[in-house]
């Protein structure tokens, strides 16, 4: 422990050859964190809204995503979406979104030259889309298409399907549900500055930053929600899809995957330590375990004179074998060691960068301080808790008419 | 005064231009290694690309690049560097491996029916599971025992058709640690995972089947090892033995050939004598013939493959065009940028949007790569109530307007600012940077192209792309695969049965198993390509040819 508090120090010495995150917040509540890098004349942003389950009523599952799409391709600012796109590429601005049922997100990067322009358009982009009845049939279509991933290799549409949570997996049904008044009530009810947080990584300045964001973002206020908004999504009313997902192949091989998701209250830190000290455990093999933001997961490949049955008890023995033997200290402290290290790696990339502090900020990072005060008891427990067998969603890859347990 | 203006002035014009390439520096270590390290100062960090120059396409032995990126360079277990640890067993035990693998792989594509054979296979398997054991017992055992891993870091690697690129990022303080022990894994090759490896990637390609990628490279790129498709040769990838893949590795993954980019908080000054003792002292195998890689003319005609693949009706259509040297190269690069550079580029602007011809547009340059003449790829999906021939057509009018309409200059504008923007994002970002000047250097010859070809943009006219244009995207270098669904999904019933019929008759004609799978999977291959109904009369032609009991 006290070569990872050593370890932690250097770490953080060398990590102030960085510039330390600097922190405001909006009078409308708009929180914003500054990265200042002046190393190249660029610019990124980043607009984060995390959303809750209640965010999504029953029945609309893909609503995130169908608002996302919204936004992309509906007109803003009195601006045909196409046009809004032109400015977009005039100034060579890359303009990207993202969803997934915890969260919404733009992303943007930008020369510095053209910041002025790349946060208006980000702004008009949020505030100002107006979205549109035809817009949303075509998009919903669309939508439901790109979900669909048929093209897609087997492999990855079984771990596409592993990684979205059994109930918050849309449907056609529930993307047929959706309709225009869910969307503003949606974007009412999670747009607003109160509940985003604005982070900017970069060639500018503080005071350059608050000046562009106050212009652009300051004007930015919460729409008034819905009065009758509907119950959102419970764990309850999320209904578990089958188990296990299965997906076919071709050939007469088999692969078996399970996810494991992190158990609630587990904290950052021993996330941290675990995603590392998992992965490439040669106890597992034939079986591996890799690391995703939404748990572990954990796959078999078994050829064709392996029955499901097997590999279902082969994997899961592999598993209950690291659980049970759990880590020692010395695994404990290596780990550490790890993590401290890897922290200057951030200093290669912008987008972990901003990772990074979008985790400290949202109170998911893991921290120095937290980490020496880490138990191998506390580690060990959390290990047990996060692999065990019966919170696993299970998928399988194969050729149908295989036989099954 | 004037002084001040003149420099605000011209630092105003320099900033107007594309930002240059300045803070790489070469150096050449003593066996030929090529090292180019820029110098951030301050950062705690490195990133370095190892480049190894011949990719897939140069490959003898199909597979081999694949394995070599994910045994060698897919992670850092201490057996594999470290000398201590490539001990007799280890080195015994993983020939025993290899050894009991191939007899089983025999074995299997036997398939004695008689009963004294099937003890034999079974046999072989417990020796096997046997030997594995006592192999995993030799791994390290602890966890976090990746070396690299364990001091904070990171790797992958990748094989492309022109190169083998392995990615690491590490502390600064762990550089010579990497140094040390990027020499010791190419000295000892030990690739301790190689079955595991194998095994894996030989089910992802049995898994996904054949693409349609992979068809309109075969078809556009005829003989040509850039038309090569991994999934057709999966019995040779299934024999590659793991003393097979050190012998190539030792004749491949030379000194001469490798280029190490290194990015990040060194300086050049402590960097060269750590490399110059670790990597300066590879030896250098003698040198052997370069592959010989047939030319491809690039007016082969005008080529159509409709085969029944997809779940859902896809367009991709390639043009033949020339390798990145070529002096019409980046205008077509500008070219692509015009048609599908984003969503205000052509195609997204006329096809998805304006007509609402197109669910999604998608255009790649330089397939699979572009060391060689290669393709430049437009894949599309029709939106529903339209048809692949209506989209098709929509596609070659933008294709003739880009040749003959004059090009608007905010468009041209637009492009070039696209262009740059994202140069500028390339060299903000280590690992992108390296790669691009590792490919620059595999791909062209010479890392400086990735500046130069910046540079070069801002001399092109629109007149000078339209011409590359007609040059190049025309009729006789294109080739087009029409991707229909198949009734039923890919695992219909007439697809399990033209299965089983061909397998019948394979086993009549050959004996050699892995001809019969060759020969089952090319006929498959080639039955996609007809209508179902068509489909329906050869499985019928086809049955007949077997005995009763056999259909």
């Amino acid at each position: 422990m006290r070569a990872l508090l050593l370890a932690g120090l250097a770490a953080g010495f060398t990590l102030q050859a960085q510039a330390a995150p600097q922190g405001f917040t909006l009078p409308n509540g708009l929180r914003v964190v500054h990265l200042e890098d002046h190393a190249h004349p660029v610019v990124r942003i980043r607009l984060h809204v995390k959303l809750e389950p209640r965010d999504v009523p029953p029945g609309r599952q893909g609503l995130p995503l169908l608002a996302e799409r919204m936004f992309l391709h509906s007109d803003a600012a009195d601006l045909k979406a196409e046009a809004f796109d032109r400015l977009l590429g005039d100034a060579g601005i890359r303009l990207v979104s993202r969803s997934a049922p915890d969260v919404l997100e733009w992303r943007l990067a930008a020369r510095s030259r053209d910041q002025d322009r790349a946060l208006g358009l980000l702004a008009d982009r949020l505030l100002r889309t107006v979205f549109d009845p035809m817009v949303l049939e075509v998009q919903r279509l669309a939508c439901w298409q790109d979900l669909q991933q048929t093209d897609a290799p087997p492999y990855q549409r079984l771990e596409a399907a592993l990684l979205e949570g059994p109930g918050t997996r849309p449907t056609l049904a529930t993307l047929g549900a959706i309709t225009l008044d869910d969307l503003l009530a949606f974007r009412a009810r999670v747009l607003r500055p109160d509940r985003a947080l604005l982070l900017i990584h970069g060639d500018m300045g503080l005071e350059q930053v608050k000046r562009l964001v106050f212009l652009s973002l300051g004007p930015w206020t919460g729409q008034e929600i819905p009065s009758a908004a509907p119950p959102g999504m419970t764990a309850a009313s999320q209904a578990a899809g089958p188990d296990p997902l299965r997906v076919a192949v071709t050939s007469p091989g088999l692969r078996i995957q399970a996810l494991l998701p992190p158990p609630d209250g587990l904290s950052p830190e021993v996330v941290a330590l675990l995603s590392r000290l998992l992965p490439g455990d040669s106890t597992l093999l034939p079986a591996s375990l890799a690391w995703r933001p939404e748990g572990l997961l954990a796959t078999l490949d078994a050829g064709s004179e392996t029955s499901e049955a097997a590999a279902w008890t082969l994997l899961m023995d592999r598993l209950e074998r690291i659980r049970q033997r759990g880590f020692t200290a010395q695994d404990l402290e290596r780990a550490g060691t790890a993590w401290a290290a890897a922290r200057s790696l951030d200093s290669l990339d912008a987008e972990a960068q901003l990772d990074r502090a979008l985790a400290q900020a949202m109170g998911r990072g893991a921290m120095a301080e937290r980490m020496k005060d880490l138990t191998l008891d506390s580690l060990n427990a959390a290990l047990r808790a996060w692999l065990e067998p019966s919170r696993s969603r299970r998928g399988v890859a194969a050729a149908p008419g295989r036989a099954t347990p | 005064m004037r002084l001040l203006v003149a420099a605000l002035v011209s630092t105003l014009t320099l900033a107007a231009q594309t930002p240059r390439l300045t803070e790489v520096q070469e150096r050449r270590l003593a066996n030929g290694v090529r090292v180019l390290l820029a110098e951030h100062r301050g950062l705690p960090a490195f990133h370095a690309t190892l480049v190894f120059r011949g990719g897939w396409a140069e490959e003898p032995t199909a597979g081999a690049s694949e394995h070599l990126a994910r045994a060698l360079y897919g992670a850092t277990w201490p057996e594999d560097v470290e000398p201590t640890r490539a001990a007799t067993d280890l080195e015994s035990l993983l020939k025993q491996e290899e050894g009991l693998l191939e007899a089983l792989r025999l074995e299997r594509l036997r398939q004695r029916p008689d009963p004294a054979g099937a003890p034999a296979k079974t046999d072989l398997e417990s020796r096997l599971e046997a030997v594995q054991a006592r192999l995993r017992a030799q791994f390290a055992s602890s966890p976090l025992a990746d070396l690299y891993a364990a001091r904070g870091g990171r790797q992958a690697a990748e094989a492309t058709a022109d190169a083998l690129l392995a990615h690491m990022e590490l502390p600064s303080d762990a550089f010579e640690t990497w140094c040390r022990t990027e020499a010791q894994r190419l000295r000892i090759l030990q690739l301790s995972r190689f079955s595991q490896i194998r095994a894996t990637l030989a089910a992802e390609l049995r898994a996904q089947g054949t693409q349609g990628p992979a068809l309109l490279r075969g078809a556009a790129l005829p003989g040509h090892p850039y038309g090569r498709d991994l999934a057709d040769h999966l019995p040779a990838l299934e024999a590659l033995r793991r003393t097979d893949l050190q012998a190539l590795a030792r004749r491949t993954l030379r000194p001469d050939h490798l280029m190490v980019i290194l990015i990040g908080g060194l300086d050049l000054a402590s960097a060269l004598p750590l490399l110059e003792r670790h990597l300066g002292r590879l030896p250098v195998p003698p040198e052997g013939e370069d592959a010989l890689l047939p030319e491809i003319p690039a007016d082969l005609g005008d080529r159509r493959v409709q085969a029944a693949l997809a779940s859902a009706p896809s367009l991709l259509c390639g043009w033949r065009i020339p390798a990145r040297r070529h002096p019409d190269h980046l205008a077509l690069r500008l070219a692509a940028e015009l048609l599908g550079g984003g969503p205000a580029a052509r195609l997204e602007s006329r096809l998805v949007r304006q007509k609402a011809l197109a669910v999604q547009v998608e255009l790649r340059m330089d397939l699979p790569g572009a060391r060689l003449p290669g393709l430049v790829v437009i894949g599309a999906k029709p939106t529903d109530g339209h048809s692949l021939a209506e989209l098709e057509g929509a596609l070659h009018g933008e294709v003739l307007r880009l040749q003959q309409d004059p090009i608007p200059h905010e468009e041209w504008l637009r492009a070039l600012a696209q262009l740059e923007a994202d140069h500028i994002r390339v060299l903000d970002h280590p690992a992108a940077l390296a790669r691009a000047l590792g490919l620059a250097w595999a791909e062209g010859g010479d890392w400086r192209l990735l500046d130069s070809e910046a540079q070069r943009l801002r001399t092109l006219t629109p007149e000078s792309v339209q011409a590359a244009a007609r040059a190049w995207l025309r009729p006789s270098h294109r080739t087009t695969v029409l991707l229909e669904p198949v009734v039923g999904g890919p695992l219909n019933p007439q697809e399990a049965a033209l299965t089983r019929v061909l397998q019948g008759l394979a086993s009549l004609r050959l004996e050699d198993p892995d001809r019969r799978e060759r020969m089952v999977a090319e006929g498959l291959r080639q039955l996609r390509m007809l209508t179902p109904e068509e489909r329906q009369r050869t499985l019928k032609l086809l049955e007949a040819q077997l005995a009763p009991e056999k259909r």
